[in-house]
């Protein structure tokens, strides 16, 4: 069950309107310097 | 469309977010993680100095430490982390750390303009830093244990409360330092642990040299400390535990050869016994960077179709991955190795030099 919750939720929490979610580590990092906010980095394949 | 849980949305709201589907550009000197696995992620700050890791499977089971409790639990932590961090000054030299990406590596430039590569999983760059380290004569044995399972102490934590210890091994490094099931495991190695990934982290950067971990736990209200005695080969895992890994797969020495276990139906035809180990060959290696690895399979007189019974005598595999693990991990070259093989219904006994 909670497999699946997490398989599930992965792809929820990837795709979901939610959340901006940058594809470019650098960008990422200069919006965390300016924003002052931590970095969540998640590698996750889409293939 | 579909929206994440609110609690994870609420979380990762106060982050920067991003998601990484090819690694070719990531700077592996800043973020590394287990790269076998398909899911992982890291909190860091600004300068790329990392909180915590996220993301470790079980050999059977990609999913069994993952939950949506425990990357809640990595995120608050990494909040009130940065909440303190972030009032203070970087270190000197923060962000001036040399960047370091596959792509930097000769054997991935030369793979890439033979064929280019058009997505970069993460699992490649083991392949790619072993092939280079293999190439220029620097590989290690010991590196092979990446990340190693907090087993190799003696110890599991729980799936939604990874600081918390479930389950401590009778006569285990942890049990012989006093730790108990229950506690929860808040520093280890001087770096704080929030997560099963976290405590992997510290393992992998331990030398299979080391002799002692010091840790720091919370049992109850008492904040306790206790050193774990580390024996020879204590990073060394067993064929198993490794058999999921997709590093596995370029480790030499190889058998040469693969193909599915039988079912129960097949080996009832053959007279075999439900739980015996079956192999069918379905192919020898005779083509690609691996060829080579064939020559022990087609000289030992290995075809396509037998079934293999048993090879040095060992017969106790639960999967196709951990035979071949098994193979990468305890066979060297020059080894004599017989195989019980079955053949137009007669047993029969072939003999491997290992050679490549």
């Amino acid at each position: 069950m909670v497999s699946l919750l997490i398989a599930a939720s992965s792809i929820v929490f990837f795709q979901g309107d939610a959340l901006e979610w940058r594809r470019d580590l650098d960008s990422a990092r200069a919006a965390a310097r300016a924003s002052g906010r931590p970095l969540l980095v998640v590698f996750r394949c889409e293939r | 469309m579909a929206r994440p849980p609110q609690e994870i949305a609420e979380l990762a709201g106060r982050f920067v977010c991003a998601r990484v589907t090819d690694m070719r550009a990531v700077d592996l000197a800043r973020f590394r993680f287990d790269f076998d696995l398909t899911f992982a992620a890291l909190t860091a700050d600004a300068d790329g100095r990392v909180y915590h890791r996220y993301g470790s499977r079980a050999a059977r089971d990609p999913q069994s430490h993952l939950s949506m409790a425990s990357l809640a639990a990595v995120l608050r932590a990494t909040l009130a982390e940065h909440g303190t961090r972030a009032n203070a000054p970087p270190p000197a030299g923060a962000d001036a750390a040399k960047a370091s990406t596959i792509e930097e590596l000769p054997s991935f430039r030369r793979r890439d303009a033979e064929k280019s590569i058009d997505c970069v999983h993460c699992h490649t760059v083991n392949d790619f830093e072993y092939g280079e380290a293999v190439a220029s004569g620097t590989w290690k044995r010991e590196r092979m244990w990446v990340f190693p399972d907090p087993a190799r102490l003696g110890l599991e934590v729980e799936r939604d409360d990874q600081q918390k210890i479930a389950r401590v091994d009778a006569g285990s490094p942890a049990a012989k330092a006093g730790l108990k099931s229950g506690d929860r495991l808040l520093v280890a190695g001087g770096q704080s642990v929030v997560t099963r990934a976290d405590l992997q982290w510290v393992l992998h950067q331990l030398p299979p040299t080391a002799t002692s971990l010091a840790v720091e736990l919370a049992r109850g209200e008492a904040r306790e400390k206790a050193t774990l005695a580390l024996e020879t080969g204590w990073k060394e895992a067993d064929a198993l535990e490794y058999a999921w890994r997709p590093f596995k797969w370029n480790l030499s020495p190889q058998p040469g050869f693969g193909g599915n276990l039988l079912d129960d139906d097949e080996k009832k035809k053959l007279a075999l016994k439900p739980g015996a180990f079956a192999q069918r060959v379905g192919y020898l290696v005779t083509w690609g960077d691996h060829a080579r690895f064939g020559h022990n399979a087609e000289r030992a007189g290995l075809r396509s179709g037998d079934v293999v019974l048993a090879i040095a005598g060992q017969s106790d595999f639960k999967s196709e991955e951990h035979f071949q693990s098994w193979f990468r991990l305890t066979r060297k070259v020059g080894d004599e190795i017989e195989l019980q093989i079955l053949r137009d219904g007669r047993r029969r006994t072939l003999r491997m030099k290992v050679i490549e």
